[in-house]
């Protein structure tokens, strides 16, 4: 997918304004809190529906305005796509695709699909294992609706049960009931299990490619999938942990406690890594979720990469330009402060490029074209 | 908005309170009503009360009925081993419609939702379970909305009647009469893949 155009409406700091791209790596440059990360945001909606960083659609609105508009043009082989985006404060938020308007936000995942590595991304390896399942879902969503499906299914009945389960001390223990949300769960269950285990074999293979390409192969790394499915039986699983849910008053086991365990010269990541290795590590995750997400859908899913080159080598920030930009027809937005380290990198490899100055006062977008050719 | 007088607010703000019904809306309805003989402004309020006053609950299968027992529970020409569940009166009404169930209804009031605070014992199942039992019903009709609830609802009646010889099915879920295959959602068109049926099955005889 290659973004041809933006327009943005009264969105976050851009009151009015549209840009034009030529190029397949772009860079954004400017002073902290020109507006830099919200272009980026906003090419996040388009794909995804939502804002990456600000739940609340209604603060996404410049001050003092009543609703936001969003536009992208994408070019997909020789087919364009129009995606507007549209919220009106106090009403319904809408998602067109070449102005047919979608009935769920969710229809909408995976039709423009993208991936967005940020300073927060680094959580990953720290966090709880809820940030690594929301990794591999937000990937698998965008090209596996039945997956999706199965997923909201899941965790509805994961709330009743556990509503369930705290309504017991009053009411007391419903046998069938509480039986009719274990057996409820279990396809579901099996059917996330499956396609996990899945992707991650296939995923693994990827992650090691990218990580090899970025930091020229000096550690070993892995990633390996963790579920209770994968040893217990849930149905009996759900059985023998029965009285501790119900002391705890709530859901012990299932998918929901899966992890991902991330790996480097055979130990845990986030126990000896350095930055920078966390962040090449981090890299690859993003790209090989890329690669995996255009192999499922056969289009490439656009990359925004944002302010993480900080605390970076210059080796490893060209390795990863250059990789990507050889390596497929990936379209790249990139912010960072630093507007040099970037641009010279890119320079000196010889990637064409646009760079956007972002003005502090007014948003107002300086092009500059730095293409060498 | 300013009205001349206290009267017609106060009518316009009760309106206003019935479901999907705006402030101008409330309006243009209380004009009609003031534009009216009195008698027959009477006989619109004597219906309402009428009607909320001596509205009974069937005894039999909680739909709503003028006597003890409703109109379909005592039609002794309709088929009484048969009972479709269903979770509001507004279903039966829609089942009613379509003139192709001649059996009995058993209407629960809402399906098993936790969450909203709602547990087995706050509907009508077990007055469904009894019914079974005491009517010889062979078969029983699942007819509930393809909710995860309403899963649940089914999932936890057909538990209380296992065992029991009873039949129990549910509305076939799938591709729209008169809808156009490609513009069916992908879950649905693979259920219905799944889910498929000899041809001739599913058509009117």
């Amino acid at each position: 997918m290659l973004l041809q155009s933006i327009k943005l409406t009264q969105f976050k700091n851009y009151s009015a304004t549209q840009l034009q791209f030529g190029e397949r790596t772009i860079l954004f440059t400017g002073n902290n809190g020109a507006g830099k990360t919200n272009l980026l945001d906003a090419i996040y909606m388009l794909s995804l529906g939502k804002s990456r960083y600000i739940p609340r659609d209604s603060k996404l609105i410049i001050h003092g305005e009543d609703f936001f508009r969003i536009e992208g043009k994408y070019q997909h082989l020789s087919a364009t796509d129009l995606v507007v985006i549209k919220y009106p404060k106090g009403g319904k938020k809408e998602i067109l695709l070449n102005a047919k308007k979608r009935e769920r936000i969710s229809d909408h995942v995976g039709a423009i699909p993208l991936v967005m590595i940020g300073p927060r991304d680094i959580q990953l390896f720290f966090e709880g294992s809820a940030d690594r399942r929301k990794f591999i879902d937000a990937g698998i969503c965008q090209y596996d609706k039945a997956y999706l499906h199965h997923l909201i299914t899941y965790n509805r009945l994961l709330l009743q049960r556990n509503s369930y389960l705290k309504s017991i001390k009053s009411t007391g223990l419903n046998e069938a009931l509480l039986s009719s949300y274990d057996q409820q769960l279990l396809e579901p269950a099996e059917f996330i299990k499956k396609v996990r285990e899945q992707f991650i074999q296939d995923f693994s293979l990827l992650f090691m490619e990218a990580y090899k390409s970025i930091s020229g192969d000096r550690e070993a790394v892995s990633c390996d999938y963790r579920s209770q499915l994968l040893t217990y039986d849930f149905a009996t699983a759900l059985i023998e942990a029965r009285q501790k849910d119900m002391i705890l008053q709530r859901t012990t086991v299932g998918i929901h406690k899966d992890d991902i365990i991330f790996k480097m010269n055979g130990q845990v990541l986030k126990q000896f890594g350095s930055e920078g290795q966390m962040k090449s590590f981090l890299i690859s995750l993003k790209l090989a979720m890329k690669e995996k997400i255009k192999a499922e859908t056969g289009k490439t899913p656009i990359l925004l990469i944002d302010d993480i080159f900080a605390k970076l080598d210059a080796d490893r920030v060209r390795n990863l330009l250059t990789y990507i930009h050889h390596y497929d027809d990936t379209q790249i937005f990139i912010t960072d402060t630093d507007a040099d380290r970037v641009s010279s990198i890119l320079k000196d490899s010889s990637i064409t490029h646009e760079v956007y100055y972002i003005d502090e006062n007014s948003p107002r977008l300086i092009h500059e074209n730095n293409s060498n050719r | 908005m300013g009205y001349s007088s206290k009267l017609i607010e106060r009518t316009v703000e009760e309106f206003s309170q019935l479901p999907s019904i705006g402030k101008k809306s409330a309006f243009r309805l209380v004009l009609h009503l003031i534009s009216q003989p009195q008698d027959k402004v009477k006989e619109f309020t004597d219906a309402i009360n009428h009607m909320k006053a001596n509205l009974k609950t069937c005894a039999e299968c909680y739909n709503l009925s003028d006597e003890a027992v409703c109109s379909i529970c005592k039609n002794l020409s309709r088929q009484r081993t048969t009972i479709c569940v269903v979770e509001s009166v507004r279903d039966v009404i829609a089942i009613e419609e379509t003139d192709h169930y001649n059996g009995l209804y058993h209407v629960l009031g809402g399906v098993i939702s936790p969450l909203e605070g709602i547990g087995a014992d706050d509907i009508k199942i077990q007055e469904l379970i009894d019914r079974i039992s005491a009517q010889g019903v062979t078969e029983v009709i699942m007819a509930l909305s393809p909710t995860i609830e309403g899963d649940t609802t089914i999932f936890y009646i057909s538990k209380l009647l296992q065992g029991k010889a009873i039949n129990i099915t549910t509305l076939s879920r799938g591709v729209a009469f008169g809808s156009e295959l490609v513009y069916t959602d992908e879950l649905t068109l693979g259920r219905s893949i799944l889910a498929r049926v000899p041809y001739g099955q599913n058509h009117d005889k």
